[in-house]
């Protein structure tokens, strides 16, 4: 390549070519770095500019309304026919571990999309009050942050609409996410089962499971209404 | 054995789910019944099997959702297609589920798709995540066979990733518009 033109290259890299390259990797790096922030920004601004209908099909139902009168004594037993069944996506009740400062919306499922909202009860488990296993989920950076605060005697709150249920935390346990013997859902008692990713802080996926095993004190028992 | 049992589950739950609503919720003789006798064990040659709780937990569910209900004709039906499954996984004879034969697979995915076809469900299977979902005729997932504990943690191998080759790129255009002497006057 001939000086002139060598010094054109030169030229042409030094005031247009890298800038531009700068400019590129730098708008990445922000990009990354502020796009938990920029998400809602986002979506508040496409409300307003939006040139389309919003399309609310895939937004999570709620069927959860605290109940009104705390001061009468609680019930022991509610009938079945005054419980409605959740369906998957659902959110029906709210989970309070008020020792450790955690207070979620707890929803019927547990796919990705209901995790990034709340908590999630896996299908394969039951509601409170059936005197089976409560199995419940959340992020370990997200609602269930907190659980690494959990203590044996804490007390748990699961508040539905048809009663309030209380469980006393008895272990803490960290499992493989494969090992079966981690939890116990043809048992006939109505243990609690929290889990999340552990470690806590990891960055990207890990095969364990912090659990946490309550044990069901106080809420009424749904019952047969025939 | 795990896929045999999630497509025998699949099928049950296909069959369970249809039923139109009589009753309000609450589990009723004959859906206790079908209940018993999917968690009734399966004798395959010496070995005892037994559907996993995660799935017939999944059934009582549902049964108890409002408006869903199961008659005679109903119990009827689906016992016979829970015993025409576990026929199918006898006769194979194997408990095995990485020997069992292709065409034994197929025989209960097709079980698990016409039943739910015929009864306006929908039988999805998603290979890629090795996960099946039963979803009724309004969209509503009814039930999931898939693994039991989900993945709680933040996936942020790939920002740092992408991170860290960023400032790689930065580094090197750094050293490459020095060695140039790009900025040189």
């Amino acid at each position: 390549m001939s000086f002139p033109k060598r010094k054109t290259v030169k030229r042409v890299m030094a005031y247009f070519g890298m800038p531009l390259l700068f400019s590129v990797i730098g708008y990445g790096l922000f990009y990354l770095a502020l796009s938990p922030l920029l998400s809602p920004a986002f979506s508040a601004l496409g409300m307003v500019v939006s040139d389309s209908r919003p399309d609310f099909s895939d937004e999570l139902s709620s069927i959860f309304s605290p109940p009104e009168d705390t001061t009468a004594a609680p019930a022991d037993t509610v009938n079945e026919k005054d419980v409605q069944m959740p369906q998957y996506g659902t959110h029906y009740a709210r989970l309070q571990i008020g020792d450790a400062g955690i207070d979620a919306d707890l929803y019927f499922g547990d796919g990705p999309e209901i995790l990034k909202k709340g908590v999630g009860q896996y299908m394969g488990s039951f509601i409170p009050g059936s005197g089976k296993p409560v199995m419940i989920s959340g992020h370990n950076n997200g609602a269930f942050h907190k659980l690494q605060k959990v203590a044996e005697g804490d007390t748990i709150t699961i508040t539905t609409n048809y009663g309030v249920y209380e469980y006393r935390v008895t272990s803490m346990s960290v499992h493989k996410e494969s090992d079966k013997t981690a939890y116990d859902l043809r048992q006939q008692n109505e243990q609690l089962i929290l889990y999340t990713c552990y470690p806590f802080d990891m960055l990207g996926l890990t095969s364990n499971r912090y659990f946490v095993y309550a044990d069901k004190i106080s809420g009424p028992s749904i019952v047969s209404g025939n | 054995m795990k896929k045999i049992l999630a497509c025998v589950a699949s099928a049950l739950l296909a069959v369970t789910v249809s039923m139109t609503a009589f009753a309000a919720s609450g589990i009723s003789a004959n859906e206790q019944a079908v209940l018993d006798k999917l968690k009734a064990p399966i004798t395959v040659g010496d070995k005892t099997l037994t559907l996993p709780a995660e799935y017939y937990n999944q059934a009582e569910n549902y049964l108890k959702q409002d408006g869903v209900d199961v008659t005679d004709e109903q119990k009827a039906v689906i016992n016979a297609q829970i015993d025409e499954a576990v026929a199918t996984v006898k006769a194979s004879g194997v408990t095995d589920l990485a020997k069992l034969p292709s065409d034994v697979k197929s025989k209960l995915m097709t079980n698990a798709q016409t039943a739910a076809k015929e009864l306006d469900l929908t039988l999805t299977f998603d290979n890629s995540n090795k996960t099946i979902t039963v979803k009724d005729k309004s969209g509503n997932v009814v039930a999931k066979i898939e693994n039991v504990i989900k993945t709680t943690g933040a996936d942020t191998t790939v920002a740092v990733v992408t991170a860290a080759t960023l400032v790689a790129l930065l580094a090197g255009c750094a050293v490459v518009a020095r060695k140039s002497k790009l900025m040189a006057k």
